[in-house]
């Protein structure tokens, strides 16, 4: 129990820090372009690739599927990315890591409540892409589903995995020296194409259905586009098939799975990198 | 109960030829021996030196101390918790600033940087807060107080970093060469707030590395050399002293006293070898005398004066740690020393 309530306070002053850092408030040209402009930007381009690829308007419900599943996994990027890198950061750029890890504060819960905000952040740009894709792109949205019990514990379990192996991803940071800064990111852009946030997952090419298939975040988009846009879950008759009631026992199955994994592998990571000292040691060139 | 005690603490340093962190140097040994059997007691309330030219092995026993860095063999128990079994505990107990610490977020300023840090040990933030803005008055940064970390010189930010040092209310304060590139009147500030701090609470303990033989001279109760990973001479620093020479050298300048040793003035005086030079140039006698008892000074000054020579300088030369760190290891401490 004292073990838990120090994780918890270490995670509410690493978010208060992750908060101030990562987010400048003072600045509220920065705080739009990052909530509201960038994400936008990115699945605008999005948008008018599938436009002039298919000529069909918004109705389509292969649009929505592609618009929903890539406004949620603007924030599962986002997440895995912000996560492991509080690692690089807090070692090579501010150099915070060594006060960090001599004092009595857990590292795991200290790097996922640093990276707390841009996940926050995430999914206010989450809810802008579709607000503004159901306002001004005519995407048949139903707001009412955001409150059913599927989108809500759906969207909960999901972000718990994801924040599950983003510590693993940090713990791998732990042990690798700063060129490897991309791994969170590509680890997100390889998920992006598996877990049907474009294509329905029968589309995907050389069996990659069947890698898709052991995804939890295949599972989770599935989860939110149901209730929001029930058009575009038929895209994919597999995931139609699966009930809401399945598809919440995966994602228990899968948040439990990747939270202990992920955070074993961070205590790995941790012990390897205190045994080998390269805990604080900054990248030399 | 000790504050550090550390038994045949030993580690090594693989190159690793292809490992995915760091450098990938072919060249030089593929083993370094950074620590080799170091045996070691802090006791509470002390301020102990480790002494020692770069490369000697002092950050890597600190960073074992400190929880970064386990031994290859050995053990070390920080107020008795084992660093290896028990880090947690250690980690509650100790705070470590390394000199040239940058450490800390620019778009901060200066009291949120030091209010995230306490909040790292769980310090109440009521109580903290006076404290910080005591701290910065007392190190000279009190204007900075409200500055963001990114408008601060890099002696600022290294102040601020010992300044966490002493607001963590450590039982053990790690010091890494904590005055490394300070200017001379930080580095005495940073002096005098250890000595200051250390005194303040009986359980309180210092560790400190340097290689500026002045700086453990004056700081430290007890100092022990480090020198290619081996522990050395291990005392107060006056007895290290003692122990290149347990007699004292005076240099003592006359205006020219007749003969090339003053007429024989300070012939047969007990316990007194004196050397004498005349340079008829500049119309001065240089002599140069050993003592086994500083007592004896007070005769050599009866005598010259009875003979009406007049005394134009006289110091007393007692050796530095830096002659005793020679003695020990035939070899000097490096710069600065
Ligand atoms: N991570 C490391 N990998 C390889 N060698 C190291 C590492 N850290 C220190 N060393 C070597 O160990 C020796 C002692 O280093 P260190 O403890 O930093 O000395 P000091 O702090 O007294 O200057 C040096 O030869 C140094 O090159
Ligand atoms: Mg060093």
């Amino acid at each position: 129990m004292i073990g838990v309530a120090r994780a918890a306070r270490s995670f509410r002053s690493a978010a208060w820090l992750g908060w101030s850092v990562d987010t400048n408030w003072a600045d509220p040209v920065t705080i739009g372009t990052l909530l509201v402009v960038r994400p936008l930007a990115a699945t605008m381009l999005l948008v008018l690739i599938f436009e002039v690829a298919r000529g069909t308007g918004s109705a389509d419900p292969r649009f929505a599927h592609l618009y929903v599943g890539t406004a949620f996994y603007t924030i599962l990027g986002a997440t895995l990315h912000a996560i492991s890198f509080v690692v690089m950061d807090d070692r090579e750029r501010y150099e915070t890591i060594r006060v960090v890890a001599t004092s009595p504060v857990p590292l795991a819960a200290y790097v996922a409540g640093r990276g707390l905000s841009s996940l926050v952040n995430s999914c206010v740009g989450a809810g802008v892409i579709l607000a503004f894709g159901s306002l001004a792109l005519g995407l048949p949205l139903r707001p009412a589903g955001l409150l059913s019990p599927l989108f809500l514990a759906g969207f909960g379990l999901g972000v718990a995995s994801a924040v599950g192996l983003a510590i693993g991803l940090a713990g791998v940071h732990l042990v690798t020296a700063r060129h490897h800064y991309l791994l969170g990111e590509s680890v997100a852009g390889v998920l992006y194409l598996l877990s049907g946030a474009i294509f329905p997952i029968e589309a995907l090419p050389f069996g990659a259905d069947r890698l898709a298939r052991l995804l939890p975040f295949t599972y989770w988009l599935e989860a939110l586009r149901r209730p929001l846009v029930p058009e575009a879950s038929a895209c994919s008759p597999t995931l139609a098939a699966i009930s809401d009631a399945t598809l919440l026992a995966i994602l228990a199955v899968s948040s439990a799975a990747l939270g202990a994994g992920g955070l074993a592998l961070f205590r790995a990571c941790e012990r390897s990198a205190r045994r080998r000292g390269i805990l604080d040691a900054r990248t030399d060139h | 109960m000790h504050a550090i005690e550390t038994e045949g603490l030993r580690r090594v340093f693989r190159r690793r030829r292809r490992g995915l962190f760091g450098s990938r140097e072919d060249e030089g040994p593929a083993e370094v021996v950074a620590l080799e059997g170091a045996d070691l007691v802090v006791s509470e309330g002390e301020t102990f030196g480790l002494l020692g030219p770069n490369g000697a092995g002092k950050t890597t026993l600190i960073k074992i101390l400190a929880t970064l860095l386990t031994p290859s063999t050995g053990r070390a128990r920080v107020r008795g918790f084992d660093v290896e079994s028990q880090p947690l505990e250690v980690r509650r107990r100790i705070a470590l600033v390394s000199g040239g610490e940058q450490a800390g977020y620019g778009i901060l300023t200066v009291r949120e940087q030091l209010w995230v840090y306490t909040q790292f040990h769980g310090l109440p933030t009521r109580e903290v807060m006076p404290r910080i803005d005591a701290a910065l008055e007392r190190f000279g940064l009190a204007d900075r107080a409200r500055s963001k970390l990114s408008k601060l010189s890099t002696g600022e930010r290294q102040k601020m970093n010992v300044i966490r040092g002493f607001l963590l209310q450590p039982e053990v304060l790690i010091l890494d060469e904590p005055t490394l590139g300070l200017d001379v009147s930080a580095a005495r500030a940073v002096r005098v707030a250890v000595r200051e701090w250390v005194r303040e609470a009986p359980a309180r303990s210092v560790l400190l590395t340097t290689h500026y033989m002045t700086e453990a001279d004056e700081l430290c109760d007890r100092v022990a050399f480090i020198h290619k990973g081996r522990l050395l001479a291990c005392d107060t620093p006056d007895a290290l002293k003692r122990r290149v020479s347990d007699r004292t050298t005076y240099r003592l300048e006359t205006d020219a006293a007749g003969g090339p040793s003053g007429d024989g003035l300070l012939d047969g005086i007990p316990g007194v070898a004196a050397t004498a030079s005349t340079d008829p140039a500049a119309g001065r006698t240089r002599y140069v005398l050993s003592l086994a008892d500083e007592g004896a000074i007070g005769e050599v000054v009866s005598r010259l004066s009875a003979g009406g020579v007049r005394i134009r300088s006289l110091r007393s030369e007692r050796p530095t740690l830096e002659d005793v760190f020679l003695a020990a290891t035939g070899e000097g401490l490096g710069d600065g020393a």
